[in-house]
């Protein structure tokens, strides 16, 4: 009788592991409801044991840091100097008007970001790996937070709930690939509604398809436009644009143009707090 | 099961269940020049050259499969690389005879490059995903070389994890 030899026991166990990584792949892929309940089961007992790691590390952490990042921590704290400037000189009129509108709004009864009932978190870590674009939050199911619920802070939209355990839940950022949100210039006279997607970390957003040149200018505010069925509540602000290109045709007598992008208004290096919005859409 | 058997299953176990809490817990808030330590790449890696194929193709996926977990991509996705980035780096191991240290610092920190790019393809094709050329190859570039300098020390934690099951010897 022939005997195995090594280099087909060694064949037969990378086909075994390729065999089940595939099924894993393709079962996860196609969203196998158990496979997702392990997965979401053994992080909630990793948790607490990362927690203590994370904690036990943070002296290291923060002198690896300290080191590193000393040229951006110069940088970013100059451009908040600047923007505190910009903020003090703002005139208090302005706050008087966004207060009359809050209140007229919540008069009305139209839910916005403002008076939908929120839970603030704390952001406990930027991404595990590389090309990962989200970071982890210290509450999750247990205070009341679900997937696809909308993620702000006061300056703007941040992302929304991807996964939740019991206590922490992963916030997908508004840039993270494949990220589509609808929204409309905030300045926009005519409704002009369109859908911005995320291109990866750091990148601008991207407007998908063709808009009338005469509805989008650089520097213009872009707000969720919160159309029904939408997962996004109406006027959060996401960003502004940043880049309109040269006209790339015309329909309808108006020159359109393609490519427009937006830069978020909230990025990953200034999240400490963030609001969850419990909210979801009807229908 | 002998005891030797349970004992290399228990130290095995201990460095995947380590390495996880290293990568989710403190590797997540470090980066060198934007790039975060690929620890768990590493530890596939180092496992396929100091175990050889077999063995490395089976620690590279665990780590593989516990470090899915943490992670968005699908489920199997790191395992499926990190298991035949080992099952790799083994074998081109066993053909080069060599226990230079270049050599294998070389092997690990192109293997941690050419893993990462595949991840990223493979990720891609999948449309979980998104990153472009330029960042995957500074990723991969950064990420390979702070490997090949990390790798060595890895080399000798599996040797002391496999040792009473007398590891594949390199001649030479």
């Amino acid at each position: 009788m022939l005997r195995p030899t090594r280099s087909s026991r060694s064949r037969f166990v990378l086909l075994l592991i390729i065999a089940t990584a595939l099924s894993l792949v393709t079962l996860d892929f196609r969203g196998f409801g158990p496979l997702g309940a392990v997965q979401r089961g053994v992080r909630s007992v990793f948790e607490p044991v990362v927690g203590i790691g994370d904690f036990a590390m943070s002296p290291f952490r923060d002198a690896w840091r300290g080191v590193t990042d000393y040229s951006d921590l110069e940088e970013e704290n100059a451009a908040l100097r600047l923007q505190i400037e910009k903020l003090e000189s703002d005139p208090l009129r302005e706050q008087n008007a966004q207060q009359q509108l809050d209140e007229l709004k919540a008069q009305l009864q139209i839910i916005t970001a403002a008076n939908t009932e929120g839970r603030i978190a704390r952001v406990i870590s930027g991404p595990v790996a590389n090309f990962e674009n989200n970071v982890r939050i210290d509450k999750g199911a247990s205070s009341g937070i679900r997937p696809a619920m909308v993620v702000v802070t006061q300056a703007g939209l941040v992302g929304r709930i991807a996964e939740v355990t019991d206590s922490q839940a992963v916030v997908e950022l508004v840039d993270a690939g494949n990220f589509g949100v609808g929204v409309r210039p905030a300045s926009a006279v005519a409704p002009t509604n369109f859908v911005l997607r995320g291109r990866g970390a750091g990148r601008p957003l991207q407007v998908q398809g063709e808009l009338a040149v005469d509805f989008v200018h650089v520097g213009d505010a872009v707000v969720t436009s919160g159309l029904g069925g939408s997962v996004f509540p109406p006027d959060i602000v996401v960003g502004a644009i940043s880049r309109v290109p040269e006209p790339s045709g015309s329909a309808g007598g108006r020159n359109r143009v393609s490519g427009v992008e937006v830069e978020p208004v909230v990025g990953p290096a200034s999240l400490s707090f963030v609001t969850v919005l419990l909210w979801e859409p009807k229908g | 099961m002998t005891v030797d058997r349970a004992l290399l299953l228990l130290r095995a176990a201990g460095v995947v269940l380590v390495a996880m809490i290293v990568q989710a817990g403190v590797v997540s808030h470090l980066s060198l020049f934007g790039v975060r330590p690929e620890l768990t790449l590493l530890l596939a890696v180092s496992a396929g050259v100091a175990v050889g194929p077999d063995r490395g193709a089976v620690v590279g996926f665990v780590l593989g499969l516990s470090y899915d977990i943490f992670l968005q991509t699908p489920l199997g996705l790191s395992a499926l690389i990190y298991a035949l980035l080992a099952f790799a780096v083994g074998s081109i191991q066993l053909q080069m005879a060599t226990r230079r240290r270049l050599a294998r610092m070389l092997l690990m920190g192109v293997g941690t490059a050419v893993g990462i790019v595949v991840w990223v393809v493979a990720g891609r094709l999948l449309d979980a995903v998104l990153a472009t050329p330029g960042t995957t190859i500074r990723v991969a570039l950064v990420a390979g070389m702070v490997n090949s300098v990390l790798g060595l020390p890895l080399i000798r934690l599996w040797g002391w994890v496999f040792a009473p099951e007398a590891p594949v010897r390199v001649p030479g």
